[in-house]
């Protein structure tokens, strides 16, 4: 792994305490949902990013949704924990993508659109895969992060961009270039901060679905596969898409209804 | 000679503590509970894994000592369902097996140390000693907490950064607060530096300085900006007086209205504009011009209609609508001379639940704003 790379896993800023709260609250299966509200709703961030995804047109939900405790009706205990805890992370990190090629205000939009095609993918799957799931989507990229500063200090930036348009794998490009893949670097960043085990082993595997380890537990073959589509590289890109279609057939999922998923989201402003 | 001491610093230590044993080796298990018996209070003993997680369900255990290789439920099995009880219960290995893919995944499901066979007293004193230790330590500093209240907060910021405790910062934009946990990285003299997120980074530079708060203690700290180190999400403050903390929960969170805002006091038979500097559910504060000879005192009741354009979405009745604002009964707090021509006036809501809800669900929409706004401004540069 890269020096500066290791450097910077060591530079880490503390996560709020909220997060073990909540990372409890879910943990010991709590239903008291005052307690619940009141810690989320003590943190204006983790608030207006609730509420702001209750709102959003990609939930579609029918009525405004204007208190916390209606967005957590909505949203349910578990998703709306964990858009609470995505919310205090992304907010520790500076948000740097431009090695990617992409913004930052962009990333948000991305991350509720890969949320929206798991969950739309996904419907029929039970609840507790699904919910299982959703804090490894919101978490994997922020290896991204770091690799993308680290880049551009070491000037390797625009170098990176390029190999990113030549090859085909992202998480090969990484490597080559840091030593890391950032879902490897994601789950070392979490295990930095204390997340359980079982959300830093899915994350850390990510990357690993298609280099013929053992590794191909359907948890993380479907985050694989997410993340394939929702590159902050090439979004939506037909090539990716393809890929990650094919990988879904391979290990059965099912691949007709995450490609009519797909077509049906709203990613004309992420195709290039 | 050594040994002797530690054994008898170990005997000193573990004499308080209870402890399972899991082996399924008779020959062994009656040895190492021979050892055990002469240092812990009480030894629980299993011969595999389905034992020992009963023993574990129906005992008082602090400390686990648990062979690996067992019939009906391995180590490893029942370290796992342990660690779902009492995820902070202490766990030893005892194995045969010290090859690395073991001992990681000994780790990986939360074991604390490792003793390898063939097991000998110096071996199990060591590890002893070590794990025992550290639960004395954690245990002491919880008891040192709880000792803390009438410790001056001075010493305990200074507490907090020998202990590597976190504290919070509190910064606001526009009245709406924005708190994140730091960690103190050193303190000297008027100054000190801390560790924290970075978008409270971008709040304290916006504000230039912070608030240091921390349930330890009484008084709230108030900081004023020195440097950011953006690159190691460090911030170096001085250190300013202490006072006492403002608000942190919901119910106080106080907003400054969208530019859509308008406000009149409904006075006698007038209405006369006044400009809302900001407000909460409880609260309302906002400036007064001398000029309309309006003396307010401290308990006056008064009634303030507010109108703004999101009114129409927030469920309110249809003759509020037709107005289109509502009107609020408040009792004045205090007044103040803001300005050579304005007072400063804070008035309490009356309670009205109807009004509080649609003040709540106004104060989350501004909250969205002004986040967003924030980060538009300062981080996604």
């Amino acid at each position: 792994m890269n020096k500066l790379i290791q450097k910077r896993l060591k530079a880490l800023p503390p996560i709020s305490d909220n997060v073990f709260e909540l990372l409890n609250f879910q943990k010991n299966g709590e239903m008291d949902t005052k307690k619940l509200l009141k810690i989320i709703g003590d943190d204006s961030m983790m608030t207006t990013r609730v509420l702001k995804m209750a709102n959003s047109k990609l939930f579609g939900f029918q009525n405004s949704v204007e208190t916390l405790s209606k967005a957590l009706e909505l949203f349910g205990i578990n998703f709306t924990i964990s858009i609470a805890i995505s919310e205090s992370i992304r907010n520790s990190l500076k948000i740097d993508l431009d090695a990617y090629g992409l913004l930052a205000c962009e990333f948000d939009e991305l991350s509720e659109l890969s949320c929206k095609l798991f969950l739309r993918w996904l419907k029929d799957e039970n609840i507790e895969f699904k919910e299982r799931l959703i804090l490894p989507i919101f978490l994997h990229e922020l290896g991204k992060f770091v690799i993308s500063d680290t880049l551009k200090r070491e000037q390797k930036d625009k170098q990176f961009l390029f190999q990113l348009e030549e090859q085909n794998s992202i998480s090969k490009v990484e490597r080559e270039f840091v030593g890391v893949s950032s879902s490897e670097l994601s789950a070392l960043i979490l295990k930095e901060w204390g997340f359980p085990q079982n959300i830093v082993e899915t994350v850390f595997n990510i990357d690993r679905v298609d280099d013929g380890s053992k590794n191909k537990e359907k948890s993380i073959v479907v985050v694989s596969i997410i993340k394939e589509i929702c590159n902050p590289f090439k979004p939506f890109d037909e090539v990716y898409i393809k890929d990650a279609l094919e990988k879904a057939d391979t290990l059965n999922l099912d691949s007709k209804r995450l490609k009519e998923v797909v077509d049906s989201l709203p990613i004309s402003s992420f195709r290039k | 000679m050594e040994n002797i001491e530690s054994i008898t610093v170990l005997k000193e230590i573990a004499k308080e503590y209870e402890i399972l044993f899991v082996e399924d080796s008779i020959a062994l298990q009656k040895q190492v509970y021979k050892f055990l018996s002469k240092l812990f209070k009480r030894v629980h003993v299993a011969s595999d894994g389905v034992e020992g997680l009963e023993q574990f369900k129906t005992q008082k255990v602090d400390l686990v000592l648990s062979d690996l290789t067992m019939p009906r439920m391995n180590g490893h099995e029942m370290i796992r369902e342990i660690k779902k009880i009492d995820p902070d219960v202490e766990v030893v290995i005892l194995s045969a097996h010290s090859d690395t893919e073991t001992l990681m995944k000994s780790f990986h499901i939360g074991v604390s140390d490792f003793i390898a066979k063939p097991v000998n007293a110096p071996k199990m004193i060591a590890t002893f000693l070590k794990v025992l230790s550290n639960m004395r330590r954690r245990e002491e500093k919880i008891i040192e907490l709880n000792e803390l209240n009438n410790k001056d907060d001075e010493e305990i910021l200074e507490f907090l950064n020998e202990n590597s405790m976190k504290i919070d910062l509190i910064n606001y934009y526009r009245g709406v607060p924005i708190i994140n946990g730091a960690k103190i990285i050193s303190m000297d003299g008027d100054e000190i530096v801390l560790k924290t997120a970075y978008i409270q980074l971008l709040v304290i530079s916006y504000e230039n300085g912070t608030i240091l708060d921390s349930s330890l203690m009484s008084e709230n700290v108030e900081c004023e900006l020195i440097n950011i180190d953006y690159d190691n999400y460090e911030v170096r403050l001085k250190k300013g007086k202490f006072f006492y903390p403002p608000f942190k929960n919901r119910a106080q969170v106080r907003v400054e209205p969208d530019s859509s805002f308008k406000s009149f006091l409904q006075i006698d038979d007038r209405a006369v504009e006044i400009e809302i500097k900001d407000l909460s559910i409880n609260a309302i504060l906002f400036r007064l011009k001398k000029l309309e000879k309006i003396e307010l005192k401290s308990h006056d009741s008064i009634k303030i209609s507010l109108s703004f354009d999101k009114l129409e979405r927030l469920s309110i009745s249809k003759q509020e609508l037709e107005k289109k604002s509502i009107v609020v009964e408040c009792s004045v707090y205090k007044v103040e001379e803001d300005e050579e021509d304005v007072y400063k006036v804070v008035a309490f809501i009356k309670n009205s639940h109807n009004i509080q809800d649609i003040l709540q669900r106004y104060v989350y929409f501004r909250e969205i704003e002004l986040i967003e706004e924030f980060k538009k401004e300062h981080e996604y540069r």
